[in-house]
């Protein structure tokens, strides 16, 4: 035993034993992987963060040439090229509204959503830790949704904001892909505006050089990343990213990585201090307490101002709401409020607006310092029109 | 390995890299699983490798360096799922019975286990060059050049690992052993 070939010999037997055939599933499932993955060739501009510097440089420099050779031609032939717009997207819009049938709700990231019914689902099984870098494909991080055509992929995935901000993170994301043409990763200015969930977003991408078309929107103290992208150097239908993206409801307490709430403090996470401060201008507070009284089903958050004034009171009633709510809703002088989407009445003797959604009701007072009823219930249907989304 | 299949995977083709994946998919678990010394490790660092080799193969410059190519992703893969997990220096594996050289010393099942020990204390990447010369056979100065590292690190971490691995069957040799493996 002591001398060497004996000892390799000894060893060689030993490293020899085990397994010889790969498991078929890890086959397969890299395999399905592989469907969903560009070569690195590829322009997949909206996981650049995380692209290895020599294969950002392609990206960007092919991007450059297209966009360069767009210009050439566009100065070659001014009467039949149109000028580049801000707005650069093009729609391939088709004959009939897109298929958003079927269902899919993300306990993972904290939204639900409708896709096409011939579309598959690979839902995340990891969390996107705050402060990481956004994942890339493949990625367990990611919720995939694969199209029937090659190479057509959405994808959604979210982490809270954590310390940051929504404009600190924005900032950060555009430096993250600073070597990008600003046609695909404009400074979020210049970025196209709309609305998910209720909530702005930011939209980019979406021509042939870029690859993808990608919405950033903020809900709850958390960030989304909304891509859709059509390998290799497409550009995924328009109209149906619009499609997908208008069935999205964002629930950003219900995301894995938020704690469940305690009792005392559920209300509170309905609004941000800072949201409370923009729905009350003129009055902003100095941050959220939960109430002291929240046991049960009933919970409440008092958001102040400074000297000890009351900025804003929500008191959250889950379950149980539908009742309350009929009790709010029968007392003497309740206006009925029919531009919030969800059953709404504003009592002008507690100043109290109460909102129905599910089994939930929130009753919001707003600042007292409101001159008036009008303003009361814009401040409070402010405040509502983002609670409604997160119930 | 078919050269034609590696260029078609280059220029895109999945269904060229499927059957390469199938050609060498046995091979590589093989070597990670000898590496990890873990079947649920092994196959995650399969996983990763073949799709990071599809991502990355049109940048492989010589397509009959495929599958030493591959084989320095899958080592890589499987320095990150050990440095991922962190278990895989206390996970178990069940290994089969049977022996491959017979009933002599070497192979007794008290060898094995102060070898399975003993490995088990090397580092990831010193088992990467055991493996990849006892195992796979690659000539040490080719380990070398497909890990990347100089030729005189490839000899030192196999050194470091016979030796680790000759003290095993030293003590395994001794008599006073008995009382350790209780």
């Amino acid at each position: 035993m002591n001398d060497d070939r004996t000892l390799e010999r000894a060893a060689r037997s030993w490293v020899e034993e085990g397994p010889t055939r790969a498991p078929e599933r890890a086959v397969e499932a890299a395999l399905s992987r592989i469907q969903t993955t560009a070569q690195e060739r590829d322009l997949v501009p909206w996981r650049l963060p995380t692209m290895p510097r020599t294969a950002r440089w392609v990206a960007s420099l092919a991007a450059i040439a297209v966009v360069v050779a767009i210009g050439l031609y566009a100065l070659r032939s001014p009467s039949t090229v149109a000028p580049p717009g801000p707005s650069p997207s093009p729609s391939l819009a088709p004959s009939v509204a897109p298929d958003t049938s079927r269902a899919f709700t993300s306990t993972m990231h904290g939204y639900q959503l409708g896709y096409p019914a011939t579309w598959a689902v690979t839902p995340a099984t990891a969390l996107w830790p705050v402060g990481a870098e956004a994942p890339s494909a493949p990625s367990d991080q990611l919720d995939v949704f694969i199209g029937p055509a090659a190479g057509q992929t959405f994808v959604v995935v979210s982490q809270p904001l954590g310390s940051t901000t929504s404009d600190a993170w924005l900032a950060a994301y555009e430096q993250s892909a600073p070597q990008m043409p600003p046609a695909c990763w404009p400074a979020p200015s210049d970025m196209e505006k709309t609305t998910i969930s209720g909530q702005p977003a930011w939209v980019h991408g979406g021509i042939p050089s870029c690859g993808f078309t990608e919405a950033i929107v903020f809900a709850g103290g958390r960030v989304y990343e909304v891509t859709g992208y059509n390998q290799p150097n497409g550009v995924f239908n328009r109209a149906l990213f619009d499609a997908i993206a208008a069935t999205i409801v964002l629930k950003p307490a219900s995301a894995l990585d938020v704690p469940p709430p305690s009792v005392s403090d559920a209300a509170c996470r309905l609004l941000q201090a800072a949201e409370v401060d923009a729905a009350s201008p003129g009055y902003e507070g100095l941050g959220a307490i939960p109430g002291p009284g929240g046991t049960g089903a009933v919970t409440t958050c008092v958001y102040t101002s400074g000297g000890g004034d009351i900025q804003a009171r929500l008191t959250l009633t889950n379950p149980g709401g539908p009742a309350a709510f009929e009790v709010a809703k029968a007392q003497a002088g309740v206006q009925t409020i029919s531009d919030l989407g969800v059953p709404a009445v504003f009592n002008p003797n507690t100043l109290t607006l109460s909102i129905l959604k599910g089994d939930a009701m929130v009753a919001i007072v707003p600042s007292f310092l409101a001159t008036n009823t009008e303003q009361r219930i814009a401040m409070a249907s402010a405040m509502a029109r983002l609670i409604v989304t997160r119930l | 390995m078919d050269r034609d299949l590696v260029e078609q995977a280059r220029r895109g083709d999945r269904e060229a890299f499927a059957v390469l994946v199938h050609q060498v998919s046995d091979a590589l678990y093989s070597v990670a699983f000898r590496i990890l010394r873990d079947t649920g490790l092994a196959e995650d660092a399969l996983q990763n490798a073949l799709v990071l080799a599809w991502r990355r193969l049109p940048k492989l410059r010589d397509p009959d360096r495929f599958e030493a190519w591959i084989h320095r992703i899958l080592v890589h893969a499987c320095y990150d799922e050990s440095q991922r997990t962190r278990s895989w220096r206390t996970s178990v594996t069940v290994l089969p019975i049977e022996l491959a050289g017979g009933s002599d010393e070497t192979s007794s099942i008290a060898d094995r286990d102060e070898l399975e020990r003993a490995f088990r204390h090397l580092t990831i990447e010193q088992r990467a060059v055991f493996v990849l010369h006892h195992y796979v056979g690659f000539p040490l100065v080719e380990v070398a050049e497909l890990l990347g590292i100089p030729a005189g690190t490839a000899r030192s971490r196999l050194h470091y690992a016979m030796a680790v691995l000759r003290d095993a069957l030293t003590v395994v040799a001794e008599p006073a052993r008995e009382g350790r493996l209780a």
